[in-house]
């Protein structure tokens, strides 16, 4: 399993050398894609992905990169600080520019409309969040809002984790493991 | 120091003041307006992007009674930019602490048919205000987004409801309070049965694609081979 780590941190943390020994630890093969200083350009809203090149974000630039990455990866974790619940701006710039992975075309899934996908071969998905303290409050709308994105990757078991700032790495590479064992990721 | 009412309205959307967003901040403020406040726009985007409107920002904001927050649903959350400028508006104010009493309210839509998919991005509006002090007067939710399309509210449109539901927000927060449970309710409330939704949705994409002579809408362009 190819699992590609999108890094959204703003600085580089210990957490991306855990989660890719703890991918490697597993047989699979693990790549990082740090996305500080790369050049990419917020969503413009103009659903040109859907509509004018279908597939293709209508801005050239890194965010086509990281699409095309995703999708030929088997599985995608996302890996931020938990920024008021949810993702640091800088990993929610290339989220944004994903939308060409779905289709415009709605789904139903668990009772709510989403898209359905647009590729045959969708990856895993997963997100490491950095927590920098202990508000339950956040961790919460965390896992909610990383669930709710593993609805629209029509994912059934995500990998969802909260490493706190004061995670040692044995504690971490535990946390981790227990966290892909309960997802079944194999 | 001015004794008039103040308040900032912060478009999450990057088509601005004539997405959506847009006009269910517009709308809220007009009515504030008529009542005697003063208000100013910006867009999160080109704040981001232009430091003399950051600065612009930051010094509305420190004289503003109550930040309005209308943004879209993306990716289940908020815009990226909108973000941004929340994580920048964080460390400014943690680095000087706010001078007066603030309030913040969020007003969000979605393009699909549940207003209840707003629901986790309005939990990331409150945290934000919770810890860049403001106090939290609530979140309001529309789903059918697509339905406005960025067109004005009135009340005398297929979009009255949203009319009626904004402007009970409005006399809330005019009131001092937060957006009542009535407000919240009635915004949420579909604009038609979201089958309907959904095919007029569809038949629209379909056929803007077909007047830029595009068919294939389901390309899968970064495919791996062999699947």
């Amino acid at each position: 399993m190819k699992i590609l780590i999108l890094d959204g941190c703003a600085v580089e943390q210990l957490a991306v050398a855990w989660l890719v020994e703890s991918c490697r630890a597993r047989g699979w093969e693990a790549e990082v894609l740090a996305l500080r200083g790369r050049q990419i350009a917020p969503c413009t809203g103009c659903f040109g992905c859907w509509l004018r090149t279908p597939g293709i974000c209508t801005t050239d630039d890194d965010g086509r990169e990281v699409l095309r990455q995703i999708v030929q990866s088997d599985g995608t974790l996302l890996l931020t600080p938990v920024t008021f619940g949810g993702y640091s701006a800088l990993l929610k710039r290339a989220l944004d520019r994903i939308i060409p992975m779905i289709s415009p075309f709605f789904a139903t899934v668990n009772g709510e409309t989403h898209h359905r996908l647009r590729y045959t071969r969708q990856p895993r998905f997963g997100a490491v969040g950095l927590a920098g303290d202990d508000d339950a409050e956040e961790a919460t709308t965390f896992r909610t809002l990383a669930a709710r994105n593993a609805l629209n990757w029509h994912e059934p078991q995500p990998v969802i984790a909260l490493l706190r700032a004061d995670t040692d790495a044995a504690a971490a590479r535990a946390l981790l493991a227990t966290t892909f064992d309960a997802a079944g990721w194999k | 120091m001015s004794t008039t009412n103040q308040a900032v309205l912060l478009i999450g959307s990057p088509r601005g003041t004539h997405s959506t967003s847009g006009q269910l901040g517009a709308f809220l403020l007009e009515r504030l307006r008529a009542q005697g406040w003063s208000a100013s726009t910006f867009v999160a985007r080109k704040v981001m992007a232009n430091a003399a409107a950051w600065t612009e920002l930051e010094r509305a904001l420190a004289a503003a009674d109550l930040l309005i927050v209308a943004t879209p649903l993306y990716v289940d959350s908020l815009p990226a930019p909108l973000i941004e400028t929340f994580e920048r508006l964080h460390e400014l104010r943690r680095a000087t602490a706010p001078v007066k009493a603030q309030r913040m309210v969020a007003v969000m839509n979605c393009g699909f048919p549940e207003a209840s998919q707003n629901a986790t991005a309005l939990a990331i509006c409150r945290h934000f205000a919770r810890r860049a002090d403001f106090r939290w007067d609530g979140g309001l939710a529309l789903g059918m987004g697509g339905m406005l399309s960025g067109q004005p509210i009135a009340e005398r449109s297929r979009t009255h409801k949203v009319a009626v539901a904004l402007q009970r927000a409005a006399a809330d927060l005019l009131a001092g309070g937060p957006v009542s449970g009535e407000a919240i309710a009635a915004l949420a409330q579909p604009l038609m049965p979201r089958w309907l939704y959904r095919l007029m949705g569809e038949v629209s994409f379909r056929l803007f694609a077909w007047r830029k002579g595009v068919y294939r809408l389901g390309a899968q362009p970064y495919a791996r081979e062999g699947g």
